[in-house]
């Protein structure tokens, strides 16, 4: 027999689990000590159907979603809104093409946050870029590229060859 | 209502989410905790930098127990942290015969390295990297991040022969609790 708040938190001997829609798992502790939280709004993607090489032409990079847990992430334009205040985990890695350079970076709320770059005579370049940022609930986050030369200059955007995620983490 | 403990309320309806003294749910079960240890940032400045004791990441997004003045980050609690970095290292040039040719940048717990990677493009190239690993600490670990400070007992001499790391936001340096 276990104990239970309001129907909502239940305490048993083999762990706890708290659900205030009594459908969902908000968080649990196992009989372990193990922490999850289902919930934890997450995604990860590829640029996928994109091209050979692929800038968005400045904008935000149209990632396709594998994962969307919480629905945060916006397939269409290309941002990731924030649901709660907390620290969000934002990763990329691509392969950008040569001969060319670019600055891939990310941005937050649409200003640049972190970027870094690559300057290659010929063939692909890899590139990744993370950060974690503390952020308001509404706040929006996107990847995006800038300052690429040639015009056609970008990442390998047919599908694999990078991830792009982004994680609440606390 | 709900249910208090020492004056907290722990549970509320769930219109409301639910707070657990620093951990709080909203009413569709997104959960998040403040304070949270760790940053994230960079070194402010104009040009290619080795940091041998410590990259001194000094300007912060949000900090929480780093030394902005040597980059060391202390663990307020025993626990796992997440750290990494991304940035673009210069090749360094001029290598004297005899002389190693790699940049080194490493991440050290209690000064000492754990994890390390380098670079070896010559003459002035820029190349882009970093890492990201996973330590298990004891409160009042260090982490810290190393530029050109060498694993090997000889030493490279990469700082002299002008390897290191780009600053400014064109990097970042993270490091979080993460359990």
């Amino acid at each position: 027999m276990g104990f239970d708040i309001e129907g909502v938190a239940t305490l048993t001997s083999s762990g706890t689990t708290l659900s205030l829609d009594g459908v969902n798992n908000w968080m649990s502790v196992n009989a372990n000590g193990i922490l999850t939280r289902p919930q934890t709004p997450f995604m990860s993607g590829q640029l996928s159907g994109k091209g050979n090489t692929y800038n968005a032409g400045g904008g935000a990079l149209l990632v396709t979603a594998d994962f969307n847990v919480g629905g945060c992430w916006n397939n269409a334009t290309g941002f990731w809104t924030c649901p709660v205040a907390g620290y969000y985990m934002m990763t990329m890695g691509n392969i950008a093409s040569g001969p060319g350079s670019g600055y891939p970076a990310i941005g937050k709320n649409g200003a640049n946050v972190h970027y870094t770059h690559w300057n290659h005579g010929a063939n692909w370049h890899y590139i990744s870029l993370s950060c974690v940022l503390q952020c308001a609930a509404g706040d929006t986050m996107f990847f995006y590229m800038f300052s690429y030369s040639p015009a056609t200059a970008g990442f390998y955007g047919v599908s694999g060859h990078g991830m792009y995620s982004i994680a609440l983490m606390a | 209502m709900g249910i208090d403990i020492g004056g907290n309320t722990i549970v509320r309806i769930p219109a409301s989410g639910v707070s657990l003294n620093t951990l709080a749910f909203n009413s569709i079960g997104q959960g998040s905790a403040s304070p949270a240890p760790g940053y994230t940032g960079w070194k402010a400045g104009t040009t290619y930098y080795a940091a041998p004791t410590g990259w001194e990441t000094t300007a912060t997004h949000w900090q929480s127990g780093l030394n902005v003045a040597n980059g060391i980050f202390t663990c307020p609690v025993a626990g796992y942290y997440a750290m990494g970095y991304n940035s673009i290292h210069n090749g360094g040039q001029g290598y004297p015969t005899g002389y190693n040719t790699y940049g080194y940048s490493a991440f050290a717990k209690n000064g000492a390295l754990d994890y390390y990677v380098h670079w070896n493009w010559p003459i002035g190239g820029w190349n882009t990297g970093g890492t990201a690993a996973l330590f298990s600490c004891a409160a009042g670990d260090t982490l810290t991040l190393l530029v050109n400070r060498s694993p090997l007992s000889t030493g490279p001499d990469s700082i002299s022969q002008n390897m290191g790391m780009y600053p400014n936001t064109h990097h970042a340096v993270w490091c979080k609790l993460v359990g």
